[in-house]
């Protein structure tokens, strides 16, 4: 798995150039990476895009005016469901306990490496003539977060990857994303995901 | 015949794939198998004859997905699901001998508490729910299966023995690596099991049988139970949006025959089919079970870690123990969880391979006490722990919500101590220790000591403990009070050791009363080792210590090309006096050198009080730093270095002279129900203890009337709450209403949703953007 640690510095707040921060990014990954226990499940579905949500070939309806928005133009599209495992959870708890600024750290570090773990996972997942739009999860701008609920089902996580849901939607394994990828026949995507996302104050909100 | 008649007499048979089968009559993708116990339980009936009829001893019921938690918000009754599905698998038999109905129980699909949100005690309530159901509705034995999860295992297994008496199958789902989904190995899971008292134990789900082959022989050596192989026909691969297996009868019986020898029970789970098992029972018929097995295996196990006695020697940390320890008593009094967390780790970080866990403080509710710090520490590391305590009660707590196989300090001689100790031990499977000691004290002689041993054993062996789960305690007595005592320690460790029998002791009570006790202790350490102790109690802190155990390890040959005593020592020379610039307090904090920041503080302490230190060097310190991250000329890693610089300062002066002099006002923090998301809260936290702030942690997900509850006993002036995500922001308004009604205080609010605008919408007195703006509110309140 691959590990940005600029986009980790970004996450954690660094100014640029602070060295201090860096090592302590770095020491932080050499801390967590023996604690990785990636698992995933990629499905692929035909769909439907209308304006108020999308509608998948086994009849799921997801709602939501923005992942429509997100979604237009595609007829197909990945459902995702990864997760970093338990040990690092464990792992993070137990920075935080000894430093809050190893445990501010390890946080943005495992962020950046779910992400990255995603990004392969989705690297490897053949797609011809089909460009992959970036992931949209439940949570992003209009998309109510107790659809997990249903991304759950589809993709039957607790039992393929051990990744399950509490009570408040909250995902556990903490580190963990679930997430449609639109696939539409537009090589190059004009948006990316903060550009659909309705939280404009958002702190780490990226404009392209 | 039983089943239990049978289990390691004969090779029995399990059925095949019955998701599988039930899609192949039309069950579609989404609908729950469950529910064709009602809308078809002909052709559910047909699945399991299809198994019956070519030799299956054992069909699962259709009851995988029953758990009451599952069913939720189905329509299904747990119940109902059950008595229809064992109904319809028992007319399948239909009296057939030799045939045996296993009620199938699969996960709860959560993640148990503290790393998902169920509690351990509502997981035993709904497994014990079903298992009650699956007795009542005649099933001949339990399946658990596709387990992937130790904790989940673990209350799985209590429940059906707190609610039934069948027979109990576990079988678990390990990744190609030999891994569970959340870290657990084929070693530690099966070793959890054989403690618990199941009857068999397996593979099933995620691999074929060429991958479970790879597995197979480590938990051949981790447990004696006979074992069951359950594979999918091979592993699966995605077709035109489907999952195939490719394995087919002939080659699936080839390669189990290839694992049967070390198996008793044979069958399959996803792809498998009639025909797979028609073929598999052909080739394996006439083969005889492997059954148990006897090796004398004394492990101790967490979720992940497992560490076995026997000669090379084995350390536990001995510092969270509260006798005669000032700062860890205060710690336990206010509940300050993380302290005791912090002990834990700097042991583990020194090599401790097992701690000692013992929090027995005058005025604590010990029982409630214990059961919350033994799944902080397993939620840290996977080290396991050794429960110590004389409370009955609270031994109890522990054992039950303790994840994997742990050590119990301890029983003795007294008839009181073994009728309450030996049941509990055996019920969770600890390994105990026995203390050589009984109604009549401690003998002062050596046969008098292992005469309490011998009886110990013999008692434990009616209780089914067998002796190799017994480690024993000579008890050293100090030298001071009588010259005799190291020799007769020494002497029934000798005698244990000549009797296959594992030691620990707590090695520095030898020289109580003495001074320089280090000396006394490192030499008797090494003694005791040569003379065959297991396990040493010991501070792993202090060198004496580390030089008996690292010396006597590789004078032995357990440290191979003495690797470990070189990286030990090998620089140590080197990093003799070197003198460091003194850096000021204050230049510590602020540039985030907790090292600097602790030698500062620790010199300051000679000519300055406590209170002084804080007020004149910490908190402007503090000031400065957090000046510059509103100000933006400093950010946030320098901020929390800074923080942890401070931390570590006040942390020399609470040791120094008690928590009591710098407890200051109290402050509630709590993230709010539903959210699980604590990073910012626990910032806050660490920045207002710099402060001095008395802060009470409740931690994340917390409930409106707990938080209520506390603010009401404590009269905390100012409570802060912290939610992350839009969909908590309301359980924080309902918190804020609660506490109007019914608590005075000031609430301040933050989280990345937040604004101020919605802050006041929502009731609270103060909004904090960031962790410095809040500790700023709370200085406010109480300057004001």
């Amino acid at each position: 798995m691959k590990f940005n640690s600029r986009e980790a510095l970004r996450y954690l707040g660094a100014r640029t150039n602070d060295k201090d921060a860096e090592i302590l990014v770095d020491t932080v990954y050499l801390k967590l990476r023996n604690e990785l226990q990636p698992q995933s499940i990629i499905l692929h579905h035909k769909c439907q895009v209308d304006a108020e949500g999308i509608t998948i070939d086994t009849g799921m309806r997801f709602t939501s005016r923005d992942l429509a928005r997100h979604l237009h133009g595609c007829d197909e599209v990945l459902l995702l469901g990864a997760t970093l495992g338990s040990k690092i959870d464990r792992a993070i708890r137990r920075l935080a306990i000894s430093s809050v600024a190893e445990g501010a750290a390890a946080q943005a570090v495992s962020a950046i490496l779910i992400e990255s773990y995603c990004d392969e996972v989705q690297a490897g997942i053949d797609t011809p003539n089909l460009s992959q739009r970036p992931r949209f999860s439940p949570g992003y701008g209009d998309w109510q977060l107790v659809e997990q609920k249903l991304m759950f089902r589809a993709l039957d996580c607790a039992r393929k990857i051990g990744l399950t849901l509490t009570d408040g939607c909250m995902m556990a394994p903490t580190k963990s994303v679930t997430a449609i990828i639109g696939l539409s026949t537009e090589t190059k995507c004009v948006w990316n995901k903060c550009m659909t996302c309705g939280n404009v104050n958002c702190p780490y909100r990226e404009e392209n | 015949m039983g089943f239990k008649d049978l289990l390691g007499k004969k090779m029995l048979f399990f059925d095949g794939a019955t998701g599988t089968q039930l899609q192949a009559r039309g069950l579609k993708p989404g609908e729950i198998p469950e529910s064709w116990n009602f809308i078809h339980p002909d052709l559910v009936e047909e699945v399991h004859r299809s198994y019956l009829d070519i030799g299956s001893n054992i069909v699962k019921s259709n009851t995988f997905g029953a758990n009451p938690l599952k069913l939720k918000g189905t329509g299904l009754d747990s119940r109902e699901v059950i008595h229809a599905a064992i109904k319809i698998a028992k007319k399948a038999i239909d009296g057939r001998p030799n045939k045996f109905v296993a009620f199938n129980i699969g996960p709860c699909g959560k993640l148990l508490a503290p790393i998902g949100d169920l509690p351990f005690e509502e997981a035993v309530k709904n497994f014990g729910e079903m298992a009650r159901y699956g007795e009542e509705a005649g099933a001949d034995l339990i399946l658990i299966e596709t387990m992937s999860d130790t904790y989940e295992l673990k209350a799985a297994i209590l429940a059906c023995k707190e609610n039934t008496n069948l027979p109990i199958c576990v079988t678990m789902t390990f990744d190609q690596s030999g891994k569970l989904l959340t870290g657990g190995s084929v070693e530690t899971a099966s070793i959890l099991c054989e403690a618990l008292g199941v009857d068999a134990i397996g593979f099933n789900c995620g691999l074929g049988p060429e991958q479970v082959g790879k597995l197979l022989d480590q938990m051949v050596e981790s447990t004696n139970l006979p074992i069951i192989i359950n594979p999918n026909a091979g592993l699966p691969i995605e077709r035109d949006g489907k999952t195939c297996y490719d394995v087919g009868p002939e080659d699936f019986a080839e390669l189990m025959y290839k694992l049967a020898d070390r198996a008793s029970i044979i069958g399959g789970c996803c792809g498998t089919t009639p025909a797979h098992i028609q073929a598999e029972i052909e080739k394996c018929k006439n083969l005889k079970p492997a059954g148990y097995r006897h090796n004398k295996v004394t492990a101790i196990t967490s979720y992940g870690n497992c560490v076995k006695l026997g000669d090379d020697p084995v350390i536990i940390g001995e510092r969270i123990n509260p006798t005669g320890k000032k700062r860890l008593k205060e710690a336990i009094l206010a509940e300050d969880i993380d302290y005791i967390c912090r002990l834990g780790l700097e042991q583990i970080d020194v090599g401790a391979h097992i701690l000692d866990v013992n929090v027995g403080t005058p005025g604590i509710d010990e029982p409630a006490m214990l059961a919350k710090v033994v799944p902080a520490l397993q939620a840290i590391a996977d080290t396991p722990l050794q429960i110590d305590t004389s409370n009955i009660e609270a031994m109890e707590k522990a054992l039950r919500v303790y994840n994997g196989r742990p050590m119990l300090n301890s029983v003795n001689g007294k008839e009181e101590s073994l009728q309450a100790v030996l049941p509990l031990a055996k019920k969770y499977g600890a390994i105990v220790v026995a203390l050589c000691l009984d109604d009549n004290g401690i003998p002062n002689t050596a046969a008098g000591r292992i005469a309490i041993a011998v009886k110990i054993i013999a008692r434990a062996s009616e209780y089914g403990i067998r002796p190799e789960h017994i480690v024993v305690d000579p008890l050293a007595l100090t030298i001071s009070t009588g010259s005799e005592n190291a020799k007769i320690a020494l002497e029934v460790i000798r005698s244990m050791k000549a009797r296959g029998i594992h030691t620990v002791m707590g090695v520095s009570n030898i020289s109580f009363g003495l001074p320089g006790r280090e000396a006394v202790n490192g030499t008797f350490f090494a003694m005791a080792l040569n003379a065959g102790l297991s396990c040493g109690i010991i501070n792993p802190q202090t060198e004496a210590m580390q030089a008996a155990y690292h010396g006597y390890r590789a004078l032995m040959g357990f440290d191979e090309g003495c690797k470990d005593y070189v990286d030990r020592y090998a620089n140590t020379a080197k990093a003799a006096p070197v003198v460091l610039s003194e850096m000021s307090l204050y230049d510590a904090i602020v540039r985030g050198m907790q090292g600097e920041a602790r030698k500062a503080a620790a010199s300051y302490l000679k000519n300055e009080t406590p209170l002084e230190i804080i007020n004149k060097y910490l908190i402007p310190a503090l000031d400065y730093v957090g000046d510059g991250f509103e100000k933006k000329t400093m950010f946030l890693p320098q901020l929390l270095m800074s923080a942890d610089a401070a931390k570590a300062a006040f942390e020399v002066i609470r040791e120094a002279v008690g928590v009591g002099e710098t407890k200051g006002e109290t402050v509630i923090i709590a993230t709010v129900r539903g959210d699980i998301h604590d990073i910012g809260k626990n910032i806050v936290k660490v920045l207002m203890e710099n402060y001095g702030y008395n802060v009470l942690d409740l931690g994340k997900d917390v409930p409106v009337e707990e938080i209520v509850r506390v603010a009401k006993e404590t009269g905390a002036k100012v409570v802060g709450l912290s939610a992350l995500m839009t969909t908590t922001v309301g359980a924080m308004a309902d918190t804020i209403q609660a506490l109007r009604k019914e608590a005075s205080c000031q609430v301040v609010v933050g989280g990345a949703v937040l604004t101020e605008d919605y802050a006041s919408e929502i009731g609270a007195d103060g909004y904090a953007p960031n962790a410095v703006a809040a500790v700023n509110f709370v200085n406010d309140v109480f300057k004001a």
